[in-house]
């Protein structure tokens, strides 16, 4: 990302520190869109260096392009921005394999990237809506652990939902 | 301008086929094709139908079962497939989307391990977060039969109320979308059959409303078939009231043969048809007439805990001495109060200049933008001509301005105001002698989690006024 213009002055620069050890120079704007680094920027105004022990720089790299783009887009308030925004948020879900996604997904929750939350939760949940709940246990090797009658218990308490 | 899949070959045609899921940006391929088509999982695609309609969807696999011999479909829902202008057997064709990277890796059984290794190493505060996002509440409380954990997190009185906040509550509360979408159920029925025949029959279905009007996302909770009626009640009652998904219903075996149950009722109850769950409301004194009832069930919500699944019921008998509105007066129609997309609507109709036209009209109860007092505002001003057929308005459309229901003779036609055509909906058998007193519609919605059926409270409710 090429840093601003000239006549943007005012823009702050923050230093974000991962487990280990990469730093990331980003502006204020940009850092802010996660709602952890918000609240320390917001009550320690000046310190300039933030580390972050539970994030790994990948993941951290990741969080923050996705933060840039977001802030980037939302500056120029074009309706057409959402979609952009949206075509954007779905090729970067595309092509996450299981261990990005989970440690993206962990490092969002960290630092309170409410919109990043959203949009990985909702990536995990398209994967197994539809699905029933054999091919769930099936798919995804998970073991019916309910002892006898539990399970007929819990199908009879809703049964409504299981017709 | 889309790359095609594969060129020249009609390898990207492929024949339709309906999914009673209500997720509007999915297109399910048989993993088989996927692979034939080099998609990955979540790829998006346009998808072309007929007339030059086309939009965009997401690829998701499904396992096709080779067992059975027949070509495997695509698989869109009801909307996708009238957003296309498609019928199930017709065919769409698939295309990527420019700009779009190339997949890497196609979806296989590795992934779904991967995923299974990610699903149960994953906390509980993020699956929780996962399954919040799933379609409705029909679909988690299934997927709480599939392990301890998933049931616990999934029966969690706190994930049901964010589930609420969620789905009906957030951003969409007051928009018209919100109104538009809410999939509704509208009963009719008729009470004559309770006071007016004699003879007593043993047929439930002759209690049943004798027509139902619903929308397609109304079946979805209903797991794709209507709904039964209400079966499962201990004595056979009729509809009084209903508020979203609960209804006001009172029992017959304690009616007087002579008088229209909404007179006489003492025996109340409250119930989810849905969930099947019910409750009996405290006995109340007979009035001698009873011109109307009220009920309201809100969720209790507070600044402090949020919005809860917790609910608070009122149940109002209006007795006549105390309305002050005489709803029926002969010279000026039926008036009909009714909610359309969340506004307030009245209607008047009436037979006019000996019988040679109705007049109808509605108006609605509008906010102007500079002073705070609603005023209403008459939307339709309409003459419908006499046919040999009596005409009594029943009931608006819950979701649609332009539509109301009208009964024509034995018929129920839902009534388009803009185009000015009528449709039949429904009709009943036998004559109804007095359809402004002995037909009444119900109108149910379907928030996205059923409303609780809570135990009556210990305190005892006050009496009612008498007279």
């Amino acid at each position: 990302m090429s840093s601003s213009s000239t006549t943007t002055t005012t823009t702050r620069l923050l230093m974000l520190k991962a487990s280990d050890g990469v730093t990331f120079e980003v502006e204020e704007a940009v850092a802010t869109k996660l709602g952890a680094i918000n609240n320390m920027v917001e009550e320690e105004g000046s310190e300039d260096l933030i580390c972050l022990p539970n994030v790994n720089g990948k993941f951290l790299g990741m969080v923050l392009e996705w933060c840039k783009k977001h802030a980037n887009n939302n500056t120029n308030s074009d309706k057409g921005n959402d979609e952009v925004n949206k075509w954007w948020d779905k090729e970067f879900v595309m092509d996450l394999d299981q261990n990005t996604l989970y440690h993206l997904l962990m490092a969002a929750d960290y630092l309170s990237g409410t919109e990043l939350v959203d949009l990985l939760t909702e990536k995990v949940a398209s994967m197994i809506r539809g699905k029933k709940v054999e091919e769930i246990r099936e798919t995804f090797k998970i073991k019916s652990d309910f002892l006898p009658g539990q399970e007929e218990e819990i199908r009879k308490k809703n049964s409504w939902a299981f017709e | 301008m889309g790359i095609r899949v594969q060129k020249k070959d009609r390898n990207n045609r492929l024949c339709v086929d309906e999914t009673m899921s209500d997720d509007d940006y999915v297109v399910m391929l048989p993993l088989e094709t996927m692979q034939r088509l080099h998609l990955s999982h979540a790829h998006p695609l346009w998808i072309k139908g007929k007339k030059g309609r086309q939009t965009m969807c997401i690829a998701i696999a499904y396992d096709h079962d080779d067992r059975c011999k027949i070509e495997p479909k695509t698989r869109l829902n009801r909307a996708v497939m009238n957003d296309l202008s498609i019928r199930i057997g017709g065919s769409v064709s698939v295309h990527c989307l420019p700009g779009v990277k190339k997949p890497v890796h196609i979806l296989s059984t590795d992934d779904n391990l991967k995923l299974a290794e990610f699903l149960n190493n994953v906390g509980d505060d993020v699956l929780s977060e996962i399954f919040l996002r799933l379609p409705n509440g029909r679909s988690a409380l299934q997927y709480s039969s599939v392990c301890k954990r998933w049931s616990s997190i999934i029966s969690d009185s706190a994930f049901i109320h964010n589930f609420i906040h969620i789905h009906d509550h957030m951003c969409l509360r007051f928009s018209e979308d919100y109104y538009r979408s809410r999939p509704f159920m509208l009963l009719f029925t008729r009470y004559d059959r309770y006071y007016r025949s004699g003879e007593s029959d043993d047929d439930p279905h002759y209690f049943e409303p004798f027509c139902q009007v619903f929308s397609e996302k109304s079946k979805v909770p209903h797991g794709g078939k209507r709904s039964n009626y209400l079966y499962f009640m201990p004595c056979t009652v009729v509809i009084l009231a209903s508020y979203n998904d609960l209804v006001l219903a009172t029992s017959l075996d304690d009616t007087h043969p002579k008088h229209p149950p909404f007179t006489a009722a003492t025996k109340n109850y409250i119930c989810n048809p849905l969930t099947k769950q019910w409750l009996e409301l405290p006995k109340v004194k007979p009035l001698h007439i009873i011109s109307g009832y009220g009920f309201v069930c809100e969720p209790i919500c507070s600044k402090k805990l949020g919005c809860t699944s917790n609910v608070r019921y009122r149940v109002v008998i209006i007795g006549r001495a105390h309305s002050t509105i005489n709803l029926l007066d002969r010279r000026m129609g039926k008036l009909h109060l009714g909610l359309v997309n969340g506004q307030l609507r009245l209607s008047q109709f009436y037979e006019a200049e000996a019988q040679k036209y109705y007049v109808f009209r509605v108006w609605e109860l509008k906010n102007k933008n500079d002073n705070k007092c609603p005023s209403w505002v008459l939307v339709y001003n309409l003459k419908l001509n006499c046919s040999e057929r009596k005409m009594f308005f029943l009931s608006f459309h819950p979701n649609h301005t332009n539509v109301v229901f009208l009964l024509r003779g034995n018929e129920v036609c839902q009534y388009d105001m803009f185009e000015k055509k009528y449709e039949k909906v429904g009709e009943y058998a036998d004559r109804i002698y007095m359809p402004w007193i002995d037909i009444s519609t119900h109108t149910i919605f379907y928030p996205s989690w059923p409303t609780p059926i809570p135990a009556l409270p210990s305190t005892p409710i006050p009496a009612l006024p008498s007279g």
